[in-house]
């Protein structure tokens, strides 16, 4: 047995951990060297419950209380505490202890290890001040943080939500989250993020999130997907971004350019005036004259029914007609909802021509068209896009006001530019203009009496119909505007295809 | 349809104002034609009767009073304006340049028909006048030379005796002269042939001149 001694001596003395026993009750009998050498103490020093002064302070309870409760129950346990080395520093161990147990299953001496672990703890440390510093960004930056699985389920929001939903986790996840949207924005949103998560492309959309006091504000949502080394989506991260302040100052905007374009629209109605009033005059005129003659040919002394019934018939045709050009007139200039329908550009232009028919030929301008036979429809707002050719028309007059050595002339054509998209030019042989970005700004007029909101309408017009406006100088005299519009497809767009 | 009836002339580039206008003059008793530009009718022969001249002051081609302008140029008959625009200035404008009347559309039919009655008035009037003239100048180109010469001096009231003595003849040929002239201008005294002499603008001989 002696051999056998020396060697689980050698053994215990050699392995890289303390080693220690003690016995039932506790009280420390053994230390190895390495334990003695580490903790700088003498045997005497360390046995029975001398071994505690080398625990540091903080931990020392705990583990106190561990021990007690280990031993009260014999089952073999582990606990982490900080050791006091020889030169005063404490260094973090795993404290492993089993119990002996006689047959009766009654401990009769308890062994143990210390192993060191420090190195590994204070790395894990480090993880977790690492964690809690960027859980700290993620809480405190002033936006509301989300993270979804790779199957779109919401995993984490971060306080900001929680606060601004009055929601917990709990509400938010299996989609509880839509109950949360502007019923308005639950199904493009949805559609939006069903695509993302589908696609794993990058996910962007502007909806209203209900606050906690009921109240709906406008965010800007952005999500990211985060892909591993096989390109399958491991993690959604997103951020959504309050924008309600920039939403509310945009609506106001758009409000006072459509009170702007308004206003334009009625000063045109004044300018107009003259040349309406000759539009109705016309007909009017031939209605009353035919009527005068009507009545002499049904009097006495000149009776001709033939002729009568042909005056009648004219006054009937006539007055018919000036019943049109009023209905003209006022779909030109009615208030009427922004609405984007199937329009006949070609139609359209024509009517316009017509109404600034005894304007042009008053200011001994020739108008001109050209165009493009059997031209697809368009989609668009007839009121707005008729403002657009009008105040496109007026303006070419107007650059033609002071010329007096040439053929004031203004061509307009259309035709379709490409396969999405139709054109209409616009040519002038008028004065033309030094820059023709500069005339699309605001308040910027060549004119003496001009607001200098007139082309800047009639762009966002354009804009606001996914189209373009814009101007070149002629080769020789003049300015040629262009503007395209989408032309109208039997496909529905966007949302509702899919 | 005599050629002493007058004919209204209808100028106005809309076809719905024509047939109008045109089946009213014709119902107001009057000869009627129409034309839809300033071109159309400038090509087209004046009429020989009393006329007037109803003008669209809105034409594409020329401008009403342009028009109006090239037409008392020519001696035409007088016009009335219509216009569907009815603006101050160019109204003022028409009736300085001797617009019988300016009518703004719609108008009334008896500010029409007087407006016409006015106009073919006028027109008779300037008919008759330039008739006269017309005769006259007929008459005067009969006369010779030599009695051209000598109708100056007996308008004037010369003596026989003062105008030979100017021209270098003798009282005789003088008096020969003046009984020529007389025949032949178809004056009964010296009263109508110094009225004739005016409207032919046969200037006076100054004596001694």
């Amino acid at each position: 047995m002696k051999p056998a001694d020396e060697q689980l001596r050698a053994i215990i003395e050699t392995i890289p951990a303390l080693v220690w026993s003690a016995g039932p009750d506790g009280s420390a009998e053994f230390f190895n060297r390495r334990w003695l050498d580490y903790t700088g103490l003498s045997y005497d020093e360390a046995r029975d419950w001398g071994w505690a002064k080398v625990i540091h302070p903080e931990d020392l309870s705990r583990l106190v209380g561990y021990y007690r409760s280990m031993l009260a129950s014999g089952d073999p346990s582990e606990i982490e505490a900080r050791l006091r080395r020889f030169d005063g520093e404490y260094r973090w161990f795993l404290f492993r202890a089993g119990p002996l147990c006689d047959t009766a299953g009654k401990a009769v001496k308890w062994y143990g290890t210390n192993i060191d672990i420090d190195d590994r703890k204070r790395a894990e440390e480090s993880a977790q001040r690492s964690e809690l510093s960027f859980r700290r960004i993620v809480e405190t930056i002033p936006a509301l943080v989300w993270c979804a699985s790779p199957d779109g389920e919401l995993t984490y929001v971060n306080q900001r939500i929680l606060d601004y939903t009055g929601a917990s986790l709990g509400d938010l996840a299996r989609a509880g989250w839509v109950s949360f949207l502007h019923p308005d924005d639950v199904q493009q949103t949805v559609t939006m993020w069903m695509r993302a998560v589908d696609s794993g492309n990058p996910h962007d959309v502007q909806y209203r999130l209900r606050k906690h006091d009921g109240t709906y504000r406008w965010f800007h949502v952005l999500g990211q997907a985060m892909v591993d080394a096989a390109g399958r989506v491991s993690q959604w991260y997103g951020l959504l971004i309050d924008i309600d302040d920039r939403k509310h100052i945009e609506e106001a905007l758009r409000r006072t350019e459509a009170r702007l374009s308004r206003a334009t629209q009625i000063a045109t109605v004044g300018e107009l005036a003259a040349s309406i009033a000759h539009e109705i005059n016309q007909p009017l005129g031939a209605v009353v004259t035919n009527a005068y003659a009507c009545l002499r040919w049904l009097s006495s002394g000149s009776t001709n029914l033939d002729k009568a019934r042909e005056a009648a018939e004219r006054i009937v045709r006539d007055g018919k007609e000036t019943g049109e050009v009023v209905g003209r007139i006022r779909a030109l200039f009615k208030r009427t909802p922004v609405q984007h329908v199937m329009l006949d550009l070609n139609g359209l232009i024509v009517e316009v021509v017509r109404l600034l028919g005894a304007e042009s030929s008053k200011r001994r301008v020739a108008m001109e068209t050209e165009l493009q036979r059997n031209l697809q429809s368009v989609l668009g707002d007839r009121v707005q896009i008729q403002q657009l050719v009008l105040n496109l028309l007026m303006n070419g007059l107007d650059a033609m006001d002071s010329v007096t050595d040439r053929t004031k002339r203004i061509v307009i054509r259309s035709q379709q530019n490409n396969a999405t998209t139709a054109l209409v030019e616009i040519e002038d042989s008028g004065t033309g203009l030094a820059d023709c970005e500069k005339i699309f700004e605001p308040f910027f007029t060549t004119k003496e009496h001009g607001m200098g909101m007139g082309l800047t309408i009639c762009r966002s017009i354009a804009e606001g119909h996914n189209g373009k406006l814009w101007a070149t100088p002629n080769k020789t005299f003049g300015t040629t505007f262009r503007f395209t519009l989408p032309l109208h497809t039997n496909e529905l767009t966007g949302l509702q295809r899919s | 349809m005599n050629l002493d009836d007058p004919i209204i002339l209808v100028v106005d580039d809309d076809y719905r104002m024509q047939e109008a206008l045109s089946s009213l003059v014709e119902a107001m008793g009057f000869r009627v034609a129409t034309f839809g530009s300033a071109s159309e009718f400038l090509n087209t022969e004046a009429p020989d009767s009393p006329a007037c001249l109803i003008l669209d002051l809105e034409l594409p081609d020329i401008d009403g009073l342009e028009l109006q302008q090239e037409l008392a140029d020519r001696g035409s008959p007088p016009v009335i304006f219509v216009t569907g625009h009815g603006d101050i200035p160019s109204s003022v404008r028409a009736m300085k340049a001797g617009a019988v009347e300016f009518l703004s559309k719609p108008f009334g039919e008896q500010e029409l028909q007087s407006a016409i009655e006015t106009a073919v008035a006028m027109d008779r009037f300037a008919r008759q006048k330039r008739s006269e003239l017309t005769e006259l100048q007929s008459r005067y180109s009969l006369l010779t030379p030599r009695e051209q010469e000598v109708l100056p001096f007996v308008v004037e009231g010369f003596l026989n005796k003062q105008t030979a003595a100017d021209l270098g003849t003798s009282e005789v040929t003088i008096r020969v002269h003046r009984g020529q002239i007389m025949r032949k201008m178809g004056a009964g005294s010296l009263a109508e042939l110094v009225r004739m002499a005016d409207k032919l603008g046969v200037t006076p001989r100054t004596p001694g001149g």
